[in-house]
């Protein structure tokens, strides 16, 4: 039994919640992962991965989930409208508003909700605004009109946006790639602040600071601070300057932030190593933990003071903390194993009585041996070890690589399941089963592919994807609904620049390619003024920006940039400009359709300089359809084809026999990826938090692939050095460039 | 016993008139005595130019709406087609007063004190707020879109307003005179009432709950908590469709509330209509409860109306006795107003027959003790304070007619002065809310086309493959010039639409005669498009219409979609949009005017929003290639379609 041991300081005006009551499965939540919190005078509405839990006075009123009306049990945000007294709910199956006791939703097939994956939801009078995973949209609920955000309006990269705060006169939006986006609500004028200038769009002005990261998890204002969460810490703009907030390393054991919310007083730090607060008027910090051996630790401290740490006999249900709510006395708080609710420090000895006689019950005991993994009887009612992919097999221009990705996956599967399945020779032998779907941008019905996995299919694991923004959308999701990702076709390099730790990524990505590529036309080709034709996507944008840095680093290179939208035929402008400046050299970073188009038109105006592609482009097909156009070509390729490593030679043996085709990287690396994932699932069995951990244990470690060995940072991302191919006679002739070292 | 106002009451009625024009001139009342001179040559009306400008020019007062003063004395009379409210003093019988109000004027609500009432003005999007001594405007109240309904709450410093398009209800601070917040209704909330307690305000939608084409309909009540201005539930009435006024019974008498419905069998075939029990017309029942409504929802009943071999087609206007005994109900196709015996018929509901009810076409029967005919499309009543009378507003005979409640008789009729002759269009349109056309009067034209719209229904109707063919109904509103008419464009013109076919397929009797059709034609041909809320006051386009209409003709949707008539190409195309059990693939090419008051869409209604006729009905690309659509681009598409 655990006391107070002392009268605890005065923190400022810091609340001190000592006594924590919480709710868990074993009391009729849900699901043990709560994901956000609102309270609304007695009520609060929880959101979890499997419903939202409404309470009155402390006691459970309902759960609701979709057979109730609501659009997906997956309830990522909730905002009270204060006026109507409507409930509107994010989640992952689009928006919903709980109304006189009735549900209405909004999807992207049924309104103009921008995509179905929403975020968060905030409301500004009449305007209701969703976050969405392919940008902003905004509902007037008068009119009924649907207003978009996204990168045909908005400052910077298409970011999809994740979190909202509103203000009287300007509404804030954290982004997914793109930093902190502002709204000023009388002129309807936005504005961004970033960390860097992370696209040429902004380097053509003068960088602008912001936040710590360009992934934002949680934005909040308080009245003369907006408070910016990220996984790498928190943020403060005071309408001038950015700064970072930190509070002293020793109380914190991570500063991955979840979401920050602010109050009268101060700020709240939602991380995964506990919660947080910050008094604004005396800096004081404290910090509420929750041991497993003595249930609650509270620590607090002062600019100057040391730190000091009371042992509690109740603590926070778990130290990953997702999200809060305060009322006057108390505050609710979300975590990844329940939801807890504290009340804030009694002087009374009575009151002190009854916090130290508090007995925690056993589900509070056991918290935090919960996962996320699916509920038992999900798991015993399933005749196979499910594995998603989501890849853009069919119907999409990156269906050449989907398929190869999705061959490379079964290739694994079906090897893995002759070597006996899951659990080999025990009486839990199970076969693993790949779970297809096709990622199709078509009204941004891709997006919820991963929830469909994870609800329906009960996945342990997913592969993919091959665009960059599916494959950030796949992350956030996972992240929510706990799944480990690997990711073995994207080339976009922030996949694993989040923070969040739930993906592998075993692609070398673009700015590997584009390492190797600035060297060789800086180094090997001499160029001095390098234009580029850029296709309008964000990885292909994020790599052009790093080359652009390499060949600035390696030597006074001009770079000019030109653009062009996937579908384009005719280039002649973009030609014309690069052929007016004069280049030396053309790096054309695009598909192989478009490339092949490209390099025809080039050569006909009389354009002979050499052409640089990355491996996108490097495919045969750009070689049939540009003939002699692409002799001389240059590209980055993730594999080499021609290598005469053993396993290499029979992995191709074996996808020839399979699947009568030579495996191109996406097939090599799906292979690969599938591998990976099967063995940390054979290493950690059926609960998806072990999966990611041993998924985890990759980091700074090689892994020998099929095509040769691959290396993993501490982010998990394969930083391996790429080869590079010229086109000669018609055929693809490999070499590993001299020097090429990655960029970690 | 007699009535103030008896049935022969016009002559007494010119001589309040001249008496009217003296006081006036005294007055130097110029608006009031020019009133009354247009009242006295039978011109009981001042012309204005208006939308609606068909129905002004014919000078009809069309009586939509009645309510009573709290002593009754005075009743109020809100005069659609007149765009007027007019005043009946019933103690004296000898005075009339009348106010231009806004365009289409709806309904009246009167403040607590009686010394002011409130107009609805359904095309102007306002609310005239009008002194009761001077019976002068004092001021405009605005409101969201299509205001019907309207009541303040207990003290009188709110008003709360039913907007049938925005399907919302406008929450005004008469102390300000400003719209403070807006609830979400569901669709098309049409009336309203205050409860007795004041604690809540009802709110009826006439249209159901957008449902898949294939599920029965469920309609909503929209009950309103005054003390914190905020939506605290929502009741919902399975199997009903069209929810008009709503009365509270008496607390003493049970405090529940009846609503006068519809309930159709519309996912069965239509030639079920002459074996009877296809359309029928009832009451809902509804026991509100408190405490949270996640815990405790309201309990519903129904019952019907009608009886075995006759209905009463198109309930409307409902009001109880003030010991709430008897409950006195309007059917407004049906030209009759029933009294309900409430004892017995909360008897009925507490019987071990409740689940049936909602089909017994046996049990009115037993609780309807009288059936009084009244004049032509019945809509409002209510009942004196003193219980002895009701007042029934017979909108499209421009009278009241009087009830004499304990006789069970009609005592005399309140002759508001319209015109006697009717015109072509007058005629068609009373043929239209005519339900004696129909087999055992089981529905009208109106009955399916409420407000001359829609009933948000797809009908199985009676094709030679019986049960295939299941059909959307089609708006009435501004089709005069877009025939071909029917999903199957089969019908060249109205009078091939609502002829012999109609009576054939549909009535199944014998229909209108050559005249009546004519009639009948002229009317629905006259029927006007309401004004377009989506577009600018200016007429012009926002950008992201603007940006939808260059979509709309890149597309070549103006192909079909021909913006010169009414935006159909008046021809059957394919749009690969046939539902399971069609037996054709080619349907007419719908008009595209005020689309955003349709939904749902496509032929069959599976689209339940204008989005989802591209995300989910439009595969093969069929109904234009879209699927290289951005959202962006269809969320502009859609808004150019709404302003049409």
């Amino acid at each position: 039994m655990f006391v107070l041991f002392i009268c605890l300081p005065c923190c400022g005006q810091a609340p001190i919640y000592t006594a924590w009551k919480n709710y868990t499965v074993a009391d009729g939540i849900p699901d043990e992962k709560v994901l956000c919190v609102a309270v609304d005078g007695d009520r609060v509405w929880a959101g979890t991965r499997n419903g939202v839990v409404l309470l009155e006075n402390g006691k459970m009123i309902r759960v609701f989930k979709t057979e109730d009306g609501l659009a997906n049990n997956a309830v990522t945000a909730i905002a009270i409208d204060r006026v109507t007294d409507d409930v509107w709910m994010a989640t992952l199956g689009g928006l919903s508003r709980y109304s006189g006791g009735e549900f209405r939703n909004y999807t992207s097939l049924e309104s103009g909700l921008a995509n179905d994956i929403v975020y968060s939801v905030a409301i500004q009078n009449e305007y209701v605004w969703a976050a969405t995973a392919a940008g902003i949209s905004r509902l007037d609920t008068h009119t009924g009109e649907w207003s978009m955000y996204d990168d045909e309006n908005l400052p910077g990269p298409a970011s999809p946006a994740d979190s909202i705060a509103v203000t009287k006169s300007k509404i804030y939006f954290g982004s997914w790639g793109g930093g902190v986006l502002e709204y000023d609500i009388a002129t309807e004028h936005w504005n961004s602040y970033s960390p860097s200038d992370v696209s040429a769009e902004t380097r053509a002005h003068p960088p602008v600071r912001g936040p710590l990261s360009a992934f934002i998890t949680g934005i909040s204002y308080d009245g003369n601070t907006l408070w910016a969460s990220s996984r790498f810490g928190l943020s403060s703009y005071d309408g001038r300057w950015w700064r970072r907030v930190a509070p002293p390393a020793e109380k914190l054991a991570s500063i991955a932030v979840n979401t920050v919310r602010s109050d009268a007083h101060g700020v709240w730090v939602c991380s995964d190593a506990g919660l947080l607060y910050l008094d604004r008027s005396t800096g004081a910090w404290v910090v509420y933990r929750t041991d497993p051996q003595s249930y609650g630790v509270i620590a607090w401290t002062r600019p100057g003071a040391k730190l000091e740490k009371v042992k509690a006999a109740t603590g926070l249900a778990s130290n990953e903390v997702l999200d809060i709510a305060s009322s006057n006395q108390s505050v609710w708080v979300a975590t990844a194993s329940g939801l807890s609710h504290g009340t804030r420090l009694c002087t009374s000895a009575k009151c002190m009585s009854q916090q130290s006689s508090y007995v925690p019950t056993a589900a509070q005991s056991h918290f935090e041996k919960q996962s996320g993994a699916p509920r038992t009887e999900t798991i015993s009612a399933q005749d196979t070890v499910n594995i998603g992919i989501l890849s853009p097999a069919d119907n999409s221009p990156e269906s050449i690589y989907g398929m190869s990705m999705l061959q490379g996956a079964q290739l694994a599967i079906e090897e893995a399941n002759a070597d006996g399945g899951f659990a080999a020779g025990s009486k839990n032998r199970k076969p693993f089963a790949l779970r297809i779907h096709t990622d199709s941008p078509l009204w941004g019905a891709s997006t919820t592919e991963i929830v469909k996995m994870t609800n329906d299919e009960h996945v342990f694991g997913v592969l993919g994807s091959v665009d960059g923004a599916s494959s950030h959308t796949m992350l956030k999701v996972a992240s929510i609904l706990d799944v480990p990702i690997v990711n073995s076709a994207t080339s976009d390099p922030d996949i694993t620049s989040t923070g969040l730790p739930w993906v592998l990524h075993n692609f070398p990505d673009n700015r590997n390619e584009a390492h190797a590529l600035a060297r060789y036309a800086v180094a090997n080709l001499g160029s001095k003024r390098i234009g580029v034709l850029c296709m309008k996507t964000r990885d292909s944008i994020a790599a052009v920006h790093e080359f652009a840095k390499i060949a600035a680093r390696l030597g006074p290179a001009r770079i000019v940039e030109t653009r062009f939208e996937r579908g384009d035929k005719d280039f002649s402008p973009q030609l014309r400009k690069l052929a007016d400046a004069e280049v030396d050299v053309v790096l054309l970073w695009g598909e192989p359709r478009q490339a092949a188009l490209i390099l025809k038109q080039m050569r006909a105006i009389g354009m002979q300089q050499p052409v640089l592609g990355p491996s996108r482009a490097g495919d045969a097909s750009l070689i049939q359809s540009a003939g002699v156009a692409a002799e001389g070509l240059v590209v980055a390729s993730a594999i080499n084809p021609a290598s005469t490593n053993l396993r290499w030679q029979e992995f191709t043996i074996n996808y020839r026999r399979r699947f009568s085709a030579i495996p191109d990287a996406y097939a090599c690396y799906g292979y690969d990826g599938a591998k990976l994932l099967i063995s940390a699932i054979q290493k950690a069995g059926l609960d998806r938090r072990a999966i990611r951990d041993a998924l985890r244990e990759y980091a700074n470690k090689d892994y020998l692939g099929a095509n040769g060995a691959s290396h993993f940072n501490a982010e998990l991302n394969n930083i391996s050095p790429v080869v590079l191919a010229r086109v000669e006679g018609g055929r693809f002739v490999y070499w590993h460039p001299a020097g090429n070292s990655s960029r970690h | 016993m007699s009535h103030p106002l008896h049935r022969n009451s016009r002559t007494k009625l010119s001589k309040t008139l001249c008496r009217i024009i003296t006081r006036a001139a005294a007055r130097a009342d110029v608006f009031a005595a020019l009133l009354a001179v247009f009242a006295s040559a039978g011109l009981l009306l001042v012309c204005r130019s208006v939308a609606f400008a068909y129905r002004a020019q014919q000078g009809y007062l069309t009586p939509v709406e009645i309510k009573i003063s709290a002593r009754g004395q005075t009743l109020y009379i809100v005069c659609e087609d007149d765009d007027s409210l007019l005043a009946v003093d019933l103690r004296s019988g000898r005075a009339i007063r009348k106010v231009q109000v806004g365009h289409r004027p709806k309904d009246v609500a009167i403040s607590p004190d009686g010394k002011t009432l409130y107009v609805s003005n359904e095309w102007s999007d306002t609310v005239t707020e009008l002194d009761e001594g001077s019976f002068t405007v004092r001021r405009i109240l605005h409101t969201g879109w299509g205001p019907i309904g309207l009541t303040t709450d207990r003290n009188g410093r709110t008003l709360y307003v039913a907007n049938s398009i925005s399907d919302d209800v406008s929450v005004i601070d008469l102390a300000r005179g400003l719209e403070i917040k807006r609830l979400a209704a569901w669709r098309s909330p049409h009336y309203v009432a205050l409860s007795r307690n004041g604690e809540r305000v009802y709110v009826s939608n006439l249209l159901p709950h957008p449902e898949l084409p294939d599920q029965p309909p469920v309609s909503e009540l929209t009950v309103i908590d005054t003390a914190r201005q905020v939506v605290k539930e929502r009741i919902r009435i399975p199997g009903a469709i069209e929810l008009r006024h709503i009365a509270e019974a008496p607390g003493a008498s049970g405090g529940y509330l009846l609503l006068p419905l519809l309930r159709p069998k519309n996912l069965n075939p239509l030639v079920q209509v002459a074996q009877g029990w296809f359309v029928t017309h009832g009451l809902a029942v509804i026991r509100p409860e408190g405490g949270p409504v996640e815990i405790k929802r309201a309990k519903v009943d129904e019952l019907l109306l009608d009886d075995i071999d006759r209905y009463y087609a198109g309930a409307n206007g409902v009001a109880f006795t003030p010991d709430g005994r008897y409950a006195l109900i309007t059917s407004a196709e049906a030209k009759v107003v029933s009294i309900v015996d409430t004892d017995k018929m909360l008897r009925l509901l507490q019987s071990g027959e409740r689940d049936e009810l909602p089909n017994r076409l046996d049990s009115a029967q037993h609780f309807v003790a009288g059936r009084l005919a009244t004049g032509a499309n019945p809509t409002s009543v209510v009942v004196s304070p003193d219980g002895r009378f009701a007042y029934v507003a017979n909108r499209l005979e421009d009278t009241i007619s009087v009830v004499d409640i304990a006789g069970r008789r009609i005592a005399s009729t309140i002759d508001l002065g319209g015109p006697r002759e009717l015109t072509q269009i007058r005629r068609g349109e009373r043929l239209f809310h005519d339900a004696s056309y129909c087999f055992q009067g089981q529905f009208a034209c109106a009955t399916c086309h409420p407000d001359d719209h829609i009933d948000g229904l797809a009908w199985n109707l009676e094709t030679p493959q019986l049960g295939r063919d299941r059909m959307m109904n089609r708006t009435l509103r501004g089709i005069a010039e877009t025939a071909p008419y029917k999903w199957n464009g089969r019908n060249p013109d109205l009078q091939t639409q609502c002829g012999p076919r109609t009576a054939r397929f549909i009535f199944h009797s014998e229909g209108f005669n050559h005249d009546e059709l004519e009639d009948l034609v002229a009317f629905v041909k006259a029927i006007p498009l309401a004004p377009n809320r989506h577009l600018r006051p200016d007429g012009r386009l926002t950008p992201a219409q603007e940006r939808g209409r260059e979509l709309f003709f890149q597309k070549g949707c103006n192909g079909c979609h021909t913006p010169e008539t009414h935006y159909t190409a008046k021809i059957s195309a394919d749009v690969g949009t046939a539902a399971r059990y069609d037996t054709s693939g080619l349907f007419d090419i719908p008009q595209l005017d005020r689309i955003y008051q349709r939904a749902p869409y496509l032929h069959s209604g599976q689209a339940l929003s204008l989005e989802e006729i591209w995300t989910r009905f439009n595969v093969a690309d069929k109904h234009a290639v879209t699927s290289d659509m951005t959202k962006r681009e269809l969320n502009d598409l859609v808004e150019f379609l709404k302003s049409l």
